[in-house]
């Protein structure tokens, strides 16, 4: 962290920072500078799909895409609503059904998901094309011991969300 | 004792969204397999790698579920092989943190997972890319034009490095290219996605799928193969839309790239999966028959 030096390829290189509320570099600075409430207040860290493209081209090796999952796990951490409270709620449900049968189910995952933000009617039509070129599977594939996942899932507590 | 890489069975690891979204990738890599003559059984019991979720909430359960398979493979005396992007990118990763950490090493050995190293994690284009095709392509892809996607996280793994060059990789183009293909040369080959902001944040996937097509339609491709099921399921669904904002005039069909090799190495058709696709692929077969 203390190696960044401001140059900015991490936001050059982002996909997703014209989204963002603070550019990548931007936020380097401000963890440098312990702004916390700036920091944990972004909604950048949530936008980020770790495509890792600022990882691998920033010159001081630092791993920009880490940096943005320590940000948000801290902010989830310290309770209260985040930012951008339905990505976390998305990856909440993956997480939930890979708990539940040892490996992640799309139907349970987009059905949950699209029922508890309330736009169910909106993703109907998606779900309906999957559904017709056989692209949902409506039974869960589940392994035989769950039991070894679920004790990964408890061994990080909370944080593994529920 | 010296174990010899090369003489490791290799386990299968699918990966969830080949068991849904992704059935066409799981049937074509089995298709491709079973041509060359490669005995691959499935990992066994193997549990989902975390993808994106898992380091999205928590850096020690990114680590612990795709763990969990490793020591499988372990057990097994087995390397993994691999076909999702995401899982691969997963699975290389925590073999690097168990190895070199050794406070990861112990967690997992606390919580049940009994990984001590040593699994080699290998990816289809990489076993294809060592493998002699040639003499083997009973139906050459002759006249069709390929633009390989990458997307990010098959070639982009900070520390353990992925599978290619992570700015412009080529191994996709040489395994097609001895398919018989002409593959383009492009710009898009490593752009985003968007990934699961598909479903969270569709107007930002919907730009980012968008700009990876103009970059395809430009390179004249007539379809773009992948190696990643979301990259895929994303180009796929939402290239209605984003032809309709850029005024394409024509959809591109979005392949796995083993449903070309498995084509390329004579497999039927009807067995690749091809009627689950949400653009057709009738066009790009009639520019193959042609």
């Amino acid at each position: 962290m203390g190696l960044c030096f401001g140059c900015g390829i991490c936001t050059g290189s982002c996909p997703l920072a014209p989204a963002m509320d603070m550019l990548p570099s931007r936020l380097m600075k401000a963890v440098q500078l312990g702004l916390q409430e700036r920091v944990l207040g972004a909604t950048a860290p949530y936008l980020c799909v770790g495509c890792e493209t600022c990882a691998v081209r920033c010159p001081n090796g630092i791993d920009v895409a880490r940096v943005m999952d320590a940000v948000r796990q801290a902010g989830m951490a310290r309770g209260g609503t985040v930012p951008r409270v339905d990505i976390q709620r998305f990856h909440q449900w993956f997480l939930r059904t890979v708990r539940l049968f040892g490996r992640a189910h799309e139907g349970l995952l987009s059905a949950g998901f699209s029922l508890q933000q309330g736009r169910l009617r909106e993703d109907l039509p998606t779900g309906w094309a999957l559904m017709r070129h056989g692209r949902l599977a409506l039974w869960p594939h589940s392994i035989r011991r769950r039991r070894e996942v679920r004790r990964l899932f408890r061994a990080v507590g909370q944080r593994g969300g529920r | 004792m010296i174990q010899v890489a090369a003489e490791r069975p290799l386990a299968l690891y699918p990966g969830c969204s080949l068991l849904s979204t992704g059935t066409a990738y799981l049937a074509s890599v089995h298709e491709t397999l079973r041509a060359l003559g490669l005995q691959v059984k499935e990992l066994t019991d193997w549990n989902c790698c975390g993808a994106s979720s898992a380091h999205f909430v928590d850096p020690e359960l990114a680590v612990l579920l795709p763990g969990r398979n490793l020591a499988i493979a372990e057990a097994l005396g087995a390397d993994v092989l691999t076909a999702c992007a995401a899982c691969h990118h997963r699975l290389v990763q925590a073999e690097h943190e168990m190895s070199t950490s050794e406070v990861m090493a112990r967690a997992a050995v606390e919580q049940g997972v009994a990984y001590h190293g040593g699994v080699r994690v290998r990816h289809l284009l990489s076993v294809l890319d060592e493998t002699d095709l040639s003499g083997r392509i009973s139906r050459p892809l002759k006249g069709l034009r390929v633009a390989c996607y990458y997307g990010c996280l098959l070639v982009r793994i900070p520390r353990s490095g992925g599978i290619d060059d992570p700015e412009n990789p080529g191994i996709m183009e040489r395994v097609l290219r001895a398919c018989g293909a002409e593959v383009a040369d492009w710009q898009g080959k490593t752009w985003c996605c968007g990934a699961s902001l598909a479903a969270t944040a569709p107007e930002l996937a919907g730009d980012l799928v968008q700009r990876i097509l103009v970059q395809a339609h430009r390179a004249g491709a007539d379809c773009i193969a992948t190696a990643c099921p979301l990259c895929q399921l994303n180009l796929d669904l939402l290239q209605g839309a984003a032809a309709e904002r850029a005024g394409f005039d024509r959809l591109l069909p979005v392949v796995f790239f083993t449903q070309l090799t498995a084509l390329a190495l004579g497999a039927g058709p009807r067995r690749l999966g091809f009627g689950k696709h949400l653009v057709a692929v009738r066009p790009m077969m009639a520019a193959l028959a042609g």
